[in-house]
């Protein structure tokens, strides 16, 4: 029969059902009939012939049954029956409906929530032409992975053949950006000539960047002869600035006070998406070219990051052996790389940008599957409830010939329009989820705010429908579908087996497992967290106002260090006279705010400069450490007069201390150091001595895990770099100070973009957030796993004492008492209890491990915590227990007599 | 008539009705009867297997049933064999022959 012609038959049997049923019942009648008369014909009593041809038909209803089973459409007729009975069903047991509905809605769309940002994080291929020929580049020696250098980039770009175009991106910086007479703060990236056609990309609107105009400029900030110097800005900047006017293109503004033509408007969204990047909420407006003679510059300055984009046809292993070839002459040619190791490592940029930050993300996703887990445990235990309560309805539709796997398939139906009213609900919920969580998420994660309900996300959820379906209902309808008829016709007074309770008590012992091992995993979190609250920071956070300035080299009206030093002066005096302000100061880098470059130090024991490992130079000025709590342990701060003299003094922190004069005194020594001079063009690194005058207790500099690198403080101008911190100390709350700092700096230049201005405290607290986010994800998912497992294991107590109220009534008239009552439940249910905790710790121990890398100052494996959940889960659910424990008491002995099931 | 039980596979059971009904049209239980005549007692068809089975024939287009009158004036449904339905059964004719033929070769072979 060919498939139009099945179809057409299947429409005629649905259409006219009452027809076509009326038609068998008349036919298999006057089967009945026939056979009537022909044994009657046979001489076989009237009755008994009757009889007899109802005994041979076999009865009418399976052989209607078996005649429907074998139509076309058959089988899609019951699936509408099936559908139809369920939803009848369903609205009869509001209360159930309501409650698995939900249920399910909430596992379903917390998942699906977590799946989308899954998917938009880690999954999603890059949104670049062609993203797997794209590359990155990572440095490698004996103190770990880095950036390139800058004379390496140069030499490697010379080298690479494998690749189409190689090109360097620079980490952002703040530039304050004048056009039409208003002057405000923008985000900065200098990045190479050729940073879009990378990516694959061309500009939006104008032109890209042209090799020509890739060049150094003359050191100092000289003007330069040529052409002015150009820059393209970012979509979205253009429509929030520009108000999205093509005329844009050519329009002279003015970044730092230098001019810059705009050339062009890159695509809408892009984003470099750098793997070591730690801030992707916030995209570069302003795209210039370095202005740095990256050839000549030092070859221990690691701030070129490299992406390229391969050849077509070219394979990643082909450059891989190239960058080998290429990192082996650079160790020949160079002492520094043979003496440090230099190694090239080139990984693909989505598994690279994966690789970064798949760790927590995926944690979430074990979490919340397990919390779906959970609820699919709790409401198949409801099932078998209400199906055990139902097994004298299936008992008798099972004789009557309906198949087990008719029984089964109608009961999956059941649990099929609960999981997709529960998906749908669910849908919606994640929808507002993934609304807030992009908010939530901490900036270090990238594309976040990509996470949205698109077509695999939308599949994922019907998936997990589909998959509830099958962890709610299969056992339950297996479990009810077996046909020990008899046994259940039989007992007329009781109306059970004792299927249900066992199985129930699996199911919920499973449930306190996997809720176990989420508040485990929760509560290590906890103290992961707290004891990073704890850590000693180096700096009293508390009343400090901390706001950020740039005086880069393109700033013509500061274009000597005295200069500098002047302006840093007048700041610094103009805002210690503030009302409010307690000291001020003002330094290069802030605490926690990241930077990793250190340079070498040498005593004048330590005869060779690469003896001691490197430190990092913080210049600052006199009053920085009073500003921010640090305190200084011996000797003394600066004083302006060394600043404005140019002495060469430093404070070191007191691991330097110790490691470089161990027993001793620091003040007095003196230190070895190097500078960065411009000569002829030139940027070398020059030493000079400096002797010690003070010691300042360590600071945690870039993360509050980890421990910095030594640290050395030098006085401002010697380094008077440009992009500057001011730490302000306030008396009261930092914030009232935001408005008269600004207004203060303003009054001193008023072009200067003065950006960043907040809280210290809020600086460190944002330090944390993909921790506090980890957090309170997992704690929310642990809560309600074990408000569902404590549900759980109340349902199935009350549940069972329900049905045997008989029994409990008969023990109670023969003389129980109702503490023994109470002890004979409770004891059922800690037992259920007390198998999942067992359960649960061997799981916990088995998975926490995954959240090794999360965790400080605190191992996966940690005693307390596990001791100190399980007993809390412990009582939380002897309260469960107790309460349906209680109930048994009140149970009235009559029962016993009027024999209610 | 002896009321032997043998299992009959769907296909056989369908060549037996089309069989049946060769001659001329049959209602249900008068091709159960038939049946049961021409395999001189071997099969009895129960009415399980039966009116599914011919449901089947007739929605494969090989039987055609229309509401008639029995012998002893009762509303029966009669099932005649189609065109379509005289060719499937020559053809099915001619498949059995020769997978008997080929039985007994075999069950004769030393």
């Amino acid at each position: 029969m060919s498939a139009i012609s099945w179809a057409i038959r299947v429409w005629r049997n649905l259409r006219h059902r009452d027809e076509v049923e009326r038609d068998l019942g008349d036919e298999i009648q006057s089967y009945l009939d026939l056979l009537t008369d022909e044994k009657i014909a046979a001489g076989v009593p009237p009755d008994r012939a009757r009889r007899a041809a109802l005994v041979e038909l076999g009865g009418v209803e399976a052989v209607r049954e078996a005649t429907r089973a074998s139509r076309a459409g058959a089988l899609l007729e019951q699936v509408w029956q099936d559908v139809r009975y369920a939803a009848r069903v369903l609205r009869r047991h509001t209360g159930f409906t309501a409650v698995a509905v939900l249920t399910l809605a909430v596992g379903i769309g917390a998942n699906t929530a977590i799946f989308s940002v899954v998917h938009a994080v880690l999954l999603r291929s890059l949104p670049f032409p062609e993203p797997e020929r794209l590359v990155f580049g990572w440095v490698q020696d004996r103190d770990g992975r880095r950036a390139f250098s800058a004379p390496d980039y140069v030499e490697f770009r010379a080298s690479a053949s494998a690749f189409e175009e190689v090109g360097a991106v620079f980490s952002p910086v703040i530039v304050g950006l004048s056009s039409n007479g208003r002057s405000e703060p923008a985000r900065a990236r200098e990045a190479s000539h050729n940073f879009l056609a990378v990516y694959g990309l061309r500009p939006f609107l104008g032109r890209a960047f042209r090799p020509e105009e890739d060049r150094p400029s003359a050191r100092g900030g000289q003007a330069r002869d040529e052409a002015t110097r150009v820059a393209l800005i970012s979509h979205g900047y253009w429509r929030s600035r520009f108000g999205a006017d093509p005329a844009v293109i050519g329009r002279l503004v003015r970044l730092d006070l230098t001019p810059y033509e705009i050339v062009g408007v890159t695509p809408p969204g892009f984003q470099p998406l750098l793997p070591d990047d730690d801030d992707f909420g916030a995209e570069a407006q302003v795209w210039i070219l370095n202005e740095l003679d990256l050839a000549r510059m030092p070859r221990d300055a690691n701030f070129v990051r490299l992406v390229a984009r391969l050849k077509r046809g070219a394979t990643l292993g082909a450059a891989r052996d190239e960058a080998a070839a290429f990192a082996r002459r650079q160790r020949a040619q160079h002492a520094l790389h043979r003496e440090k190791g230099f190694e090239v490592d080139l990984v693909p940029l989505d598994r690279a940008l994966t690789r970064a930050h798949s760790g927590p993300v995926l944690v979430l996703l074990g979490a919340v599957g397990l919390l779906l887990l959970i609820a699919c445990a709790n409401l198949a235990t409801l099932l078998l409830a209400r199906l055990s309560a139902r097994e004298r309805e299936l008992a008798v539709r099972l004789s009557l010939g309906a198949g087990r796997a008719r029984i089964v398939r109608q009961v999956l139906t059941e649990c099929l329009l609960l999981s997709l009213a529960g998906a749908a609900l669910g849908l919606a919920l994640a929808g507002a989820l993934l609304r807030v969580l992009p908010a939530l998420a901490p900036a270090s994660l990238p594309r976040v705010g990509d996470a949205g309900l698109d077509g695999l996300v939308l599949a994922f959820a019907l998936g997990a429908a589909v998959l509830t379906t099958l962890l709610v209902g299969l056992l339950p309808a297996l479990r009810f579908s077996q046909p020990w008829v008899a046994d259940t016709l039989r007992e007329a007074g009781r109306g059970h087996s004792g299927k249900a309770p066992r199985l129930g008590g699996l199911l919920v012992a499973g449930e306190v497992a996997l809720s176990l091992v989420l508040v485990i995993g929760a509560g290590l979190l906890l103290r992961s967290f707290a004891a990073l609250l704890r850590v000693d920071p180096g700096f009293r956070a508390e009343g400090v106002l901390t706001a950020d300035l740039t005086l880069t080299r393109r700033y013509p009206r500061y274009p000597s260090p005295e200069k500098r030093v002047r302006f840093v002066r007048e700041v610094s005096d103009r805002l210690a006279r503030l009302p409010g302000v307690e000291s001020v100061g003002l330094a290069l880098v802030v605490p926690l705010s990241r930077q990793d470059t250190g340079h070498s130090y040498a005593t004048e024991a330590t005869a060779s400069q690469d003896a001691l490992p490197p430190a990092k130079y913080r210049p600052v000025t006199p009053g920085y450490f009073e500003a921010g709590g640090t305190r200084i342990t011996a000797g003394r701060d600066f004083t302006w007069a060394e600043i404005e003299t140019g002495a060469r003094v430093s404070i070191v922190d007191e691991h330097l201390a110790h490691r470089a004069w161990p027993g001793e005194s620091a003040i007095g020594k003196r230190l070895r150091l190097e500078t960065w001079t411009a000569r002829d063009g030139q940027v070398t690194l020059e030493p000079f001595w400096s002797e010690v005058v003070g010691v300042a207790e360590d600071v945690r500099s870039a993360r509050l895990e980890r421990e910095d690198i030594e640290t050395v403080y030098l006085p401002y101008d010697l380094y008077a770099v440009a992009e500057l911190s001011v730490l302000v100390r306030s008396s009261g709350d930092p914030a009232s100070l935001a408005g008269p700092v600004r207004a203060e700096i303003a009054r001193i230049d008023p072009e200067l973009a003065v950006y960043h201005v907040r809280r210290l405290a809020d600086l460190v607290s944002d330090a944390l957030a993909p921790q506090r986010f980890s957090l309170v994800l997992l704690g929310a998912f642990a809560g309600a796993g074990l408000l569902l497992a404590w549900l759980g294991v109340y349902g199935v107590l009350a549940f069972a004492v329900g049905r045997r109220r008989r029994e409990i009534g008969i023990r109670m008239a023969v003389g129980a008492s109702g503490a023994q009552i109470r002890r004979m439940v409770l004891a059922r249910g800690l037992s259920l209890v007390a198998a999942g905790l067992a359960l649960g710790v061997v799981g916990a121990m088995a998975l926490t491990g995954l959240l090794a890398s999360q965790l400080y100052g605190v191992s996966p494996t940690d005693g307390r915590t596990f001791a100190s959940v399980t007993l809390m889960t412990l009582l939380v659910s002897f309260l469960a227990c107790d309460l349906p424990a209680r109930r048994a008491t009140r149970v009235d002995p009559r029962i016993a007599l009027t024999g209610e099931g | 008539m002896p009321d032997a039980k043998a299992d009959l596979l769907q296909g056989t059971l369908d060549l037996l009705i089309l069989k049946s009904v060769e001659l001329g049209p049959h209602h249900g239980l008068g091709i159960a009867g038939r049946v049961e005549q021409i395999t001189r007692g071997t099969f009895h068809v129960k009415p399980g297997s039966l009116f599914p089975a011919l449901h089947r024939l007739e929605a494969e287009g090989w039987l055609a049933g229309e509401w008639g009158e029995s012998e002893n004036r009762r509303r029966a449904r009669f099932y005649r064999l189609t065109a379509p339905g005289r060719r499937q059964l020559e053809a099915e004719t001619r498949h059995w022959q020769r997978i008997s033929l080929a039985m007994t070769w075999a069950l004769a072979a030393g």
